[in-house]
């Protein structure tokens, strides 16, 4: 580590990596669920257990990043953060504010959560992924616009370089585009339409490039490969991701009640957005091949390398699976989408963090690498997990092969429980290679606390 | 460990496994038949690397489409069109044999950027 002030990025990963283990524990709560309907009711119903678990992967990607760029950035401008005490103060206001979202989500009902929040002032509520009451997304736009503040000016007063730029556009895009939240006309279609501005253009937009961004400092600093090479190689990434990301989002278009042309555009343009992800691989591991020097943390090699490839099947082969309008018009909301939503997010945005947490967290704890013994261990741990999200999404892909066969393709069309119940075999496959996951998780986080013979930072 | 210097040969290296992805992405056939070209008209007198390179996608392409034709009609032929689990295994089949064939493709074309040989797992032909 080079700079004393990088060690903020600790507590925002090792808080991050817990909210991890409760995404999993309520997925697998859910995933019972799917076949066993009565599991934890009334203390837990589906609804909840479903917005904890994904509002959780969202708190902890975002603390994951954060983490990331307090890391990173000084190392790239060569300077120390500008406000080491603000990272601090900001990490405890967005952890007691995720958590004390998650209790209300477990305790109270969510009707009442509203009121008491204030959602009648601003309806916000109610939504997708955008559950949080309104003082949480308010007091996220704080943190996020305080952290903001912090990394712009570290960066302004040192070195600018491309992946501090591109890491700096992503997380700006990130702010801006959370915005849209606030948004909640009373016409449906337009409310799906700027919803979207959020989802989609987080995930297949700006987050994209906090990706590139932290894959190609990863990549400079354990192969070694002239910066010039990564550089372009960003470059190249993050326009192919622009380009076919922004006009992409038209594939959520298609059935809101928006404009026909959506369906052209939406498909041709998705159709385009594995590119990035190709790129991504290659990139990865041209670099890997070209290396210039043998870094003693082959863990973090190992997640580098397996977010290129899990980000290319789960955001890029999966999504196109399903992007086309005439596709689309049979596959829409079945379990198809949510294979794809469980491979694209582990690819992409769960392995960039564990990627950077690899790389990252020896060194914040004084060494360059871990004990061969504790590597060993992680590795486990990262086939565990990516084994079981392989599996994970081909069950789920089956059963939704199987739900639109009975619900939507069939002469005799079946009511959608009738279907589900059809796909049980799938579900409890799903869950029991859940319960895989959540072993190669301990099985990673077991891996901070074996020690051995380590490896000195430089 | 390579220098930025390009190996001999890794120019048709690279177009070799280029050939090969857009035989699976962009235009299945018509790139083989490049492929196919390039492996008649400039194999004999090519450095060990392009050799390498197009011999892997030449008869990789050959294996990756009875892999993905003649499997996916022998299932459909099998279970019929009309039946469920048909499409269930069709499509999951399809869908992964095609993503490990491009994956590994990725694989090659990276190795054949950075001036290495490359044989594709299990279908890959040993011998250069």
């Amino acid at each position: 580590m080079q700079y004393k002030s990088q060690a903020v990025a600790k507590p925002y990963f090792i808080a991050a990596l817990a909210l991890f283990v409760a995404q999993i524990l309520f997925g697998l709560i859910m995933g019972l669920q799917y076949v066993w309907g009565d599991f934890l009711f009334p203390h837990i119903p589906f609804n909840v257990a479903r917005m904890v678990h994904t509002n959780a992967l969202i708190v902890w990607l975002l603390m994951g990043f954060m983490g990331a760029a307090y890391y990173l950035v000084p190392e790239e401008a060569e300077t120390e953060l500008h406000s080491p005490k603000l990272a601090i103060a900001l990490f405890w206001i967005f952890l007691v504010a995720a958590g004390l979202t998650v209790v209300g989500y477990l305790t109270v009902p969510y009707a009442t959560l509203a009121k008491v929040t204030g959602n009648d002032l601003l309806p916000t509520m109610g939504r997708e992924f955008l559950e949080q009451p309104l003082l949480t997304k308010a007091g996220i736009v704080v943190v996020a616009l305080a952290f903001l503040f912090n990394i712009t000016m570290t960066i302004l007063k040192g070195r600018k370089t491309a992946i501090n730029t591109v890491l700096l556009l992503g997380l700006w895009g990130l702010a801006v585009m959370f915005l849209f939240s606030f948004y909640n006309p009373d016409n449906l279609v337009k409310d799906k339409f700027y919803w979207w501005w959020v989802v989609h253009l987080w995930v297949e937009g700006v987050w994209e490039l906090i990706l590139g961004a932290i894959l190609a400092f990863v990549l400079i600093k354990i192969t070694g490969v002239d910066r010039e090479v990564i550089e372009k190689w960003l470059y190249v990434i993050i326009t192919l991701t622009l380009v076919t990301g922004i006009i992409g989002t038209g594939h959520h278009y298609y059935w809101i009640g928006t404009p026909e042309y959506w369906q052209v555009w939406g498909s041709i343009f998705s159709a385009l957005e594995p590119i990035p992800f190709f790129a991504m691989t290659l990139f990865a591991f041209n670099m890997v091949n070209r290396r210039r020097r043998e870094h003693p943390n082959k863990a973090a090699t190992l997640w580098a390398l397996g977010t290129g490839v899990m980000a290319f099947l789960g955001a890029g082969v999966w999504g196109f699976l399903h992007t086309l309008a005439p596709v689309n018009f049979y596959t829409h909301g079945t379990q198809i989408t949510a294979a794809h939503g469980h491979m694209a997010f582990y690819g992409a945005y769960v392995m960039v963090n564990l990627t950077i947490i690899s790389y990252a967290m020896p060194l914040m704890r004084g060494r360059a690498a871990n004990s061969n013994k504790s590597q060993v261990t992680e590795m486990w741990g990262f086939w565990l997990m990516t084994v079981s999200i392989v599996f994970i999404t081909l069950f789920l892909t089956a059963a939704g092969i199987l739900q639109v066969w009975l619900q939507r393709v069939s002469d005799n069309p079946m009511p959608f429980m009738m279907a589900q119940d059809q796909a049980s075999l799938f579900y409890w496959l799903r869950e029991w290679t859940g319960v895989v996951f959540l072993v190669g998780l301990v099985v990673y986080l077991a891996s901070f606390f074996i020690k051995g013979e380590e490896k000195a930072a430089a | 460990m390579n220098g930025t210097r390009p190996a001999d040969g890794q120019g048709l290296a690279v177009a070799a496994e280029s050939l090969y992805l857009a035989n699976l992405l962009l235009a299945p056939g018509l790139a083989f038949a490049a492929i196919a070209w390039l492996w008649v008209t400039r194999r004999a007198g090519a450095p060990p690397l392009a050799r390498c390179h197009l011999d892997q996608a030449f008869f990789v392409s050959l294996w990756g489409g009875v892999l993905l034709a003649v499997f996916s009609a022998a299932f459909v032929l099998l279970g019929g069109l009309h039946w469920k689990w048909t499409w269930v295994l069709v499509i999951l089949y399809f869908t992964c044999a095609h993503s490990a064939l491009v994956l590994f493709g990725i694989l090659g074309l990276a190795r054949a950027m950075a001036g290495q040989p490359y044989v594709y797992p299990l279908i890959g032909p040993r011998r250069g």
